[in-house]
């Protein structure tokens, strides 16, 4: 429903855009919609590991742009679980620093879900640190890194989204790893608000959408929530972030709205 | 119930402050043919303490280790499996082990994924090891009372300038800590923030916190007194769990007993 709404005219402005997680789910939808709101001069830099997926979605990203929109896609293909992978990531956005921009739009997307087992199962340090690496260590270093990159200053708009979820907030049995990562996200961000006045944090769950790690959670778990589209969830977003009222570091969820 | 019963007490960061205070203070409150496994990096301290407590007749074990190396979970319940009887009635861990991280710094600085994912291990995954390799040690049986304590911290809950580490990282053990009290009923799962302690942590924060205000802060209270003893905060978490009518999961402050 929100998909068809004509939405005002308001654009995110000149904006360099890093989207992680981006071939698919919520992170694709996400680089679809943005575009119809990136100002000719931005740039968007879409991550993910498959190149494939990537390059795909830049293909029809460039047949969507509207006439006289200038806008610079880049892919990096990066497993941000890897120091490389946010290093590779970082640098490819430097690249774009010189460039005129007024908005730099962070939004920390990709994730995964983690075992789904039993507490007493997760005896195994290195598989523990492995899922923190991904989805809470990259998150911080790649945020930091894009902070040094574009550093705010007075006429640069910065924005930073946090993926996250009802499960930041509310413990579920079984799902210690995801709950755990995603409660440190949270946090993380409420840190990164108060120590930068000037850039506005969200951390915004997205509720239940139809994509693989849903498919994930139902094979896993048995369990079958009532899924809405990625474009519901990613619209509901870009209305919070055209209209950039939330407070700072507030944790919102697509219920809320 | 006046004490503790036959116990078992794991208590990590036993060497010195509050994991000390811990140790001391529930050797006077659990029965003869108790025992207890004293963790942490430094040997001469814990064989100090090993000694008073044998003085009382208890047989304490010292697993001198850092908590973070793969294997440390595992020799941790190892040696616990070894001191324990079966008149043993009541096991209980303390996770209590913690470090600052480097809190003159701020997020964006965070930029090495290394640093995060060496502080994360340290905090948030070896206390998630060491608690699921406790509960498989001792799993669940009748006339066996199991208790599980998170040293916690108002950083659990509140954001502060220059501690992204140390919120994230205890915000995560909170959340880790209420999915164990779903998933387990029959387990007693209490979140203890300790307060403000005179300790060598609390030295670290009042010289090196890179937010001036917060330092002042920490330094204001050094010097005008207001720190808490480990043993008042202590004496404080052992009515909690003599009481034992806290709800599990749930997070309680000093101030708030």
């Amino acid at each position: 429903m929100w998909g068809n709404i004509t939405l005002k005219a308001i654009t995110l402005g000149r904006c360099m855009c890093i989207i992680t997680g981006a071939s698919k789910g919520f992170g694709r939808a996400l680089a679809h919609l943005v575009l119809n709101y990136l100002k000719t001069g931005s740039v968007l830099l879409l991550v993910a590991r498959s190149r494939p997926l990537l390059q795909q979605l830049k293909e029809e990203l460039l047949q969507n742009l509207k006439d006289m929109q200038e806008i610079t896609i880049f892919c990096t293909v990066a497993d941000l679980s890897t120091k490389e992978g946010v290093e590779d990531t970082v640098a490819m956005a430097r690249q774009q620093s010189l460039k005129e921009i007024d908005h730099v739009l962070l939004i920390n997307n990709a994730a995964s879900l983690g075992d789904i087992s039993p507490f007493e199962n997760f005896t195994e340090l290195e598989r523990v640190n492995s899922y923190l690496a991904f989805n809470v260590s990259s998150v911080l270093a790649l945020t930091a890194g894009m902070l040094q990159a574009f550093p705010p200053r007075a006429g640069l708009q910065w924005s930073v989204v946090n993926c996250s979820s009802m499960f930041a907030v509310q413990a579920l049995p079984s799902w210690v790893l995801y709950c755990t990562a995603k409660a440190a996200r949270d946090m993380m961000f409420r840190v990164l608000a108060v120590e930068n006045p000037n850039v506005k944090v969200l951390s915004y769950a997205p509720g239940p959408m139809d994509t693989q790690m849903q498919e994930d959670i139902r094979r896993l778990t048995g369990i079958q929530y009532h899924l809405h589209p990625c474009r519901d969830s990613a619209a509901k977003l870009m209305r919070l972030l055209l209209d950039n009222d939330f407070v700072t570091a507030c944790h919102v969820d697509f219920f809320d709205l | 119930m006046a004490t503790l019963g036959r116990a078992l007490c794991i208590i990590t960061g036993a060497s010195k402050g509050f994991g000390r205070a811990v140790a001391k203070e529930m050797a006077r409150l659990v029965e003869p043919g108790s025992a207890f496994v004293l963790v942490a990096r430094s040997g001469d301290e814990l064989r100090t303490l090993q000694t008073e407590l044998a003085e009382s007749g208890l047989e304490a074990r010292c697993v001198v280790l850092d908590l973070s190396l793969n294997d440390s979970p595992e020799r941790i319940v190892r040696t616990a499996k070894e001191v324990f009887s079966p008149d043993i009635k009541h096991v209980i861990l303390v996770n209590n082990a913690a470090s600052l991280g480097d809190v003159s710094r701020f997020c964006k600085s965070f930029t090495s994924m290394a640093e995060v994912d060496s502080y994360l291990s340290f905090n948030v995954s070896s206390a998630l090891c060491l608690t699921a390799g406790v509960l498989q040690a001792f799993p669940k049986q009748s006339g066996l009372r199991r208790c599980v304590i998170n040293v916690s911290s108002l950083c659990a809950l509140k954001p502060f300038a220059s501690w992204v580490l140390y919120c994230s990282g205890k915000a995560a053990r909170d959340m880790m800590f209420k999915v164990l009290a779903e998933e387990e009923p029959d387990l007693r799962v209490l979140n203890y923030a300790p307060g403000p302690l005179d300790t060598d942590m609390q030295m670290v924060a009042r010289t090196r916190t890179g937010e001036s205000t917060l330092r002042k802060a920490f330094s204001g209270m050094f010097d005008e007194g207001q720190l808490l003893t480990c043993e008042a905060s202590c004496a404080k978490m052992m009515k909690l769990l003599l009481e034992d009518k806290y709800k599990s999961g749930d997070h309680i402050d000093f101030y708030d007993v």
